[in-house]
């Protein structure tokens, strides 16, 4: 069985057909749209390396289902900047030392710019409750809540 | 891995779904917002043939406050219990929901999948019960409604029967003379926990009047702990009261050992949960 499937990835529509009602998200994303900054961990929901944005709203892209997301807006780490110009995000993450192995990089970057997105000066706890479903196995969460506090500072100031 | 191969199918109403949920024929799960499901179906521990999707099904989302109750349709997104109208209605419950999942599951999982999937750690489930809430069940022969009190069968099994399906979560409001408490341990903020404990007490001046209590993760079911209750109604509650309370559990609950913690240890969290679950609801003047 195959399926039409409309969605909106990094601000561009996709028409896709042949799906798989089995196919997940991260599947998808990865091999059908070569959008290889969605990491598969785990791939039952623990891990977060594979958090995208949904309409706005962190997901586990390995435990939803393509055909789940039929026309939502769903953003990657791809839509957020490119190498010669970062998005605060990745700069502060690259300012703070905030990646050593990166595996789970773009799901915290993205879980980060959802909080700041409801919370423009979120406390350290708000910080580290956001990323709870995102495990660094290198235990570098020090400098990713600092990433995500200099972002923090610098909008509360206005200059972000 | 990848899930199995199935057939999906999209229904669009409620009434639909019905009609698919009551071909019992073939080998079909209900897809809600998949945070548990999926999993299981990724590691095929779940091989269902046939997937109905409720996605489409619009009439099955939202939340209404009526005088009693927040009335949750079951397809509601665990976040939208965050809303500031829920926290109005029921801190209790806007409050308990931060703790369900994190936000990356949150935003998918929704209220009905977690009370139908009936875990005896499920915050949404605990909590149902100390609320005394009240479900909705559908089938094709109209629909039917459920005492929480009746709901919790056994481990990861509830009253919801072959081809019924759960539409609507009743969670009661609580009176300004309620006082609550949660407390819950977990390992780490993705694990599921080892003990929840949710408390609820009615007070007429400074004599509580009525307690409630659902604890989850020791036993196969969330469960009331009444001999505890007791202690703790018919006059002021102090600390002395809460360690009576405490020290009474063992009348009520059987927690089974596992790989996450040992029965004795369920035993000993258990206590120190209901303890802190009690001196939070104590240390609030009027939360509900």
């Amino acid at each position: 069985v195959t399926d039409d499937l409309h969605l909106d990835v990094n601000g561009g529509k996709v028409e896709l057909g042949g799906v798989e009602p089995r196919t997940r998200l991260a599947d998808l994303l990865r091999e059908r749209l070569g959008l290889t900054s969605v990491h598969l961990g785990c791939e039952q929901g623990i891990c977060g390396a594979c958090t995208v944005l949904v309409d706005g709203r962190p997901a586990k892209s390995c435990i939803v289902l393509a055909f789940q997301v039929r026309g939502a807006r769903v953003q990657t780490v791809e839509s957020l900047g490119a190498d010669s110009d970062l998005h605060p995000m990745q700069q502060a993450f690259r300012d703070q030392h905030a990646v050593q192995c990166g595996f789970c990089t773009p799901g915290m970057v993205l879980s980060a710019c959802s909080l700041l997105e409801d919370l423009s000066s979120p406390s350290e706890e708000e910080i580290r409750e956001a990323i709870s479903g995102n495990l660094c196995r290198c235990t570098g969460y020090e400098p990713i809540v600092d990433a995500i506090q200099q972002i923090a500072a610098s909008s509360a100031k206005g200059d972000a | 891995m990848r899930p199995a191969p199935f057939a999906l199918v999209s229904p669009q109403t409620l009434n639909e779904v019905i009609e698919l949920a009551d071909q019992q024929d073939v080998d079909t799960v209900l897809l809600a917002g998949g945070q548990t499901l999926i999993p299981l179906m990724n590691m095929r521990i779940v091989r269902p043939d046939r997937v109905i999707d409720l996605s489409g099904v619009s009439e099955l989302s939202g939340i209404s406050v009526t005088g009693e109750d927040v009335v949750v349709s079951a397809m509601t997104r665990q976040a939208e219990l965050r809303a500031p109208s829920v926290l109005q209605a029921s801190p209790l419950l806007h409050y308990v929901t931060r703790f369900v999942g994190q936000v990356q599951t949150r935003s998918r999982g929704t209220v009905g999948g977690s009370i139908a999937l009936g875990s005896s750690v499920g915050e949404l489930c605990v909590t149902l019960l100390a609320l005394d809430g009240r479900l909705r069940v559908d089938r094709p022969d109209g629909p039917r409604w459920i005492e929480s009190a009746n709901f919790f069968i056994d481990y990861l099994t509830t009253a919801i029967g072959p081809g019924e399906i759960l539409t609507e979560v009743r969670f009661p409001t609580l009176g300004d003379s309620a006082r609550w408490g949660f407390s819950e341990l977990k390992l780490r903020a993705c694990d599921f926990p080892i003990v929840v404990a949710v408390a609820i007490l009615q007070f007429d001046g400074d004599a509580c009047t009525d307690a409630r209590i659902a604890m989850g993760g020791v036993d196969a079911i969330p469960v009331r702990v009444a001999a505890a209750e007791l202690e703790l109604v018919g006059g002021p509650v102090a600390e002395g009261d809460v360690q009576r309370a405490a020290a009474r559990l063992e009348e009520d609950i059987s927690p089974g050992g596992d790989l996450h913690a040992s029965a004795d240890y369920r035993r000993r969290v258990a206590s120190s949960q209901l303890v802190r679950a009690l001196r939070m609801a104590m240390s609030s003047r009027s939360m509900a």
